[in-house]
């Protein structure tokens, strides 16, 4: 069978611009700086993304159909012709699901070697 | 605002923008006003924080990523030209495929598992087969090319697409085959369910017509993969998951390819009885080939109600609350052993249970079932079609209680099964479910 049945973990490992785009896009509709403000805010301005990786980004994931783009703009009053609102689909957010998975493994794998330090000793848990 | 920081935003806008230039024109139309729109933002912000010199020194970072990603878009667009070319020279300059490339041809069920065979590295030309054979007319006694000009009008007339842009595929697919002998090895990738079964069994009766010459024929068809539960299809693997499968394949011999040949020849008769006949035999050559018949022998109507398996399980998922497209169509999915229906081809059941004299099937809003559109650039579904709502109508809950019959409500039927017609006031053939066998309807004939 075609057609929609399609295997997140066949776009792994996700680049970390569009892991964070997906992540940006989780539970909110966002234009392209709105995504860029809030990836900044929540890396405390580690992670800046310019236009040029931004909008390639988010041109892949349209053809991957990770995201949509909205007809229409949550706030048009307010807002600028040109911006144009992006919406998590349910396909991305199982593939970022599995990104998100495949990083705890790792991030498992680098705590069993002691390169960090134990999850529950770092929330003060379990001893 | 000031004057000079108003001054040195419009500047900035007017040189960023200048500055796509660098871009390809195709991604340039797309998103060149909402990189400057963006741009400008950035541009508002740092002035806002740091001044004109918070302005000026956004510039470095912004120009580098300009010029970064512009030469990748760059690549990127050129590896898209080059994919193309390939695909065609496959087709038109076979003997440029001598070397590693042109030792093996794959055959595919479609574009999605061709995208992830191309990504194993694996060597060799990749041609997707893309053809619902379980919907539309197969009729019997038809050479390749007769075969593909009326599967192209029935595609066309189900809102695949232009028929003259349908035909040119398959053309060029068929041409693609018929130079298999460039190659020295031909792969089928195939999987279980209907969809893929009736494919390999068309390519099957091919080459069973067609000398092979020194060309081997491979067949890797799977119904499970480790670590992997229930297995829908091909599409669910990853391209190492693809990949080892390769060595894993069986060659085919004779035995396979007269299997074959006979299966697709009863799947073509305008007797269904030649398929149950077929179905007596041992098929065992080809393991998932049985289920996947036995399977289609439910589209036929039943003889209580006059509904498809299919049609019967779409009303039975909107009557347990389920009413939006894709949502229809993951829950009638999850109704099948082996679902082998694509989306495209649910549509077309929708529409028809929303339509005619009394339809069993209506959108909550009054308006016809609106087929999807796909925009070419993102590949996604358009709103008017996801969000549409179907309900049962009267006629239709009466048919799911056992009171109503589809092809009598609606005053006869004309549908293709394969290579059987059935149409006039009632079906020749029903599907008798407790009995799971066609029965001729009297008065028919």
């Amino acid at each position: 069978m075609q057609e929609i049945q399609r295997n997140p973990e066949a776009l792994l490992p996700l680049t970390p611009a569009v892991f964070h785009i997906l992540l940006a896009l989780v539970g909110s509709d966002r234009h392209g700086y709105g995504i860029m403000q809030e990836v900044q805010g929540y890396t405390d301005g580690e992670l800046r993304l310019g236009p040029g990786t931004l909008y390639r980004s988010i041109k892949q994931m349209l053809a991957e159909g990770l995201i949509i783009e909205l007809d229409e703009r949550p706030d048009p009053e307010l807002d600028d012709q040109r911006r144009r609102y992006y919406r998590l689909t349910e396909f991305g957010q199982r593939v970022l699901k599995a990104e998100t998975e495949r990083l705890e493994h790792i991030l498992k794998v680098a705590r069993a070697r002691q390169l960090l330090p134990d999850a529950e000793a770092t929330t003060g848990g379990g001893h | 605002m000031a004057q000079s920081s108003k001054r040195i935003l419009a500047l900035s806008e007017h040189l960023y923008r200048r500055l796509l230039v660098v871009y390809p024109t195709t991604f340039r139309r797309q998103f060149g006003s909402q990189m400057t729109q963006v741009f400008l933002d950035c541009c508002r912000a740092a002035y806002k924080e740091s001044g004109s010199w918070g302005v000026v020194r956004l510039w470095l970072p912004t120009l580098v990523d300009l010029v970064t990603n512009a030469i990748a878009e760059h690549i990127s667009t050129l590896i898209q030209r080059l994919r193309t070319r390939t695909v065609l020279f496959n087709v038109h300059g076979w003997s440029a495929l001598k070397g590693r490339g042109g030792n093996m041809l794959h055959i595919t069920n479609g574009d999605s598992v061709g995208e992830t065979l191309r990504q194993t590295g694996l060597p060799g030309g990749i041609l997707a087969w893309r053809d619902m054979l379980h919907e539309g007319p197969t009729p019997a006694g038809l050479s390749l090319e007769q075969m593909s000009r009326i599967r192209a009008q029935f595609l066309a007339d189900s809102a695949m697409g232009p028929y003259r842009d349908v035909l040119a595929e398959f053309m060029q697919r068929d041409t693609m085959l018929a130079q298999f002998a460039a190659h020295k090895e031909v792969i089928l990738w195939f999987e279980h369910d209907l969809y893929d079964q009736l494919q390999l069994i068309q390519i099957l009766d091919w080459f069973s017509r067609h000398d092979r010459g020194k060309t081997a024929l491979s067949l890797i068809c799977i119904n499970t993969f480790p670590g992997i539960a229930n297995l829908v299809g091909l599409g669910q693997l990853n391209a190492g998951q693809l990949g080892s499968l390769f060595e894993t394949r069986r060659p085919l011999t004779q035995v396979e390819l007269t299997l074959g040949s006979e299966a697709w020849n009863a799947y073509c008769s305008p007797d269904p009885e030649a398929l149950e006949a077929f179905l007596r035999k041992d098929t065992s050559a080809l393991p998932f080939l049985k289920a996947a018949l036995l399977r289609h022998l439910e589209q036929f109507p039943a003889l209580q109600g006059g509904l498809s398996r299919t049609e019967r399980e779409i009303l039975e998922v909107v009557a347990s609350g389920v009413h939006k497209p894709l949502a229809i169509f993951r829950a009638t999915q999850e109704k099948e052993e082996s679902p082998f229906m694509g989306d495209s081809a649910l549509w077309l059941y929708l529409s028809t249970l929303s339509t005619g004299q009394k339809p069993f099937l209506r959108r909550t809003d009054g308006g016809a079932f609106a087929f999807p559109t796909i925009d070419p650039a993102t590949g996604h579904h358009d709103k008017a079609f996801l969000e549409q709502e179907l309900v049962l109508t009267d006629e239709g809950r009466k048919a799911l209680a056992g009171q109503a019959d589809w092809i009598r409500s609606n005053k006869g039927i004309d549908r293709w099964l394969g290579g059987v017609h059935l149409q006039g006031r009632d079906a020749a053939w029903r599907w008798d479910t407790q009995r799971e066998t066609l029965v001729q309807v009297p008065g028919t004939a």
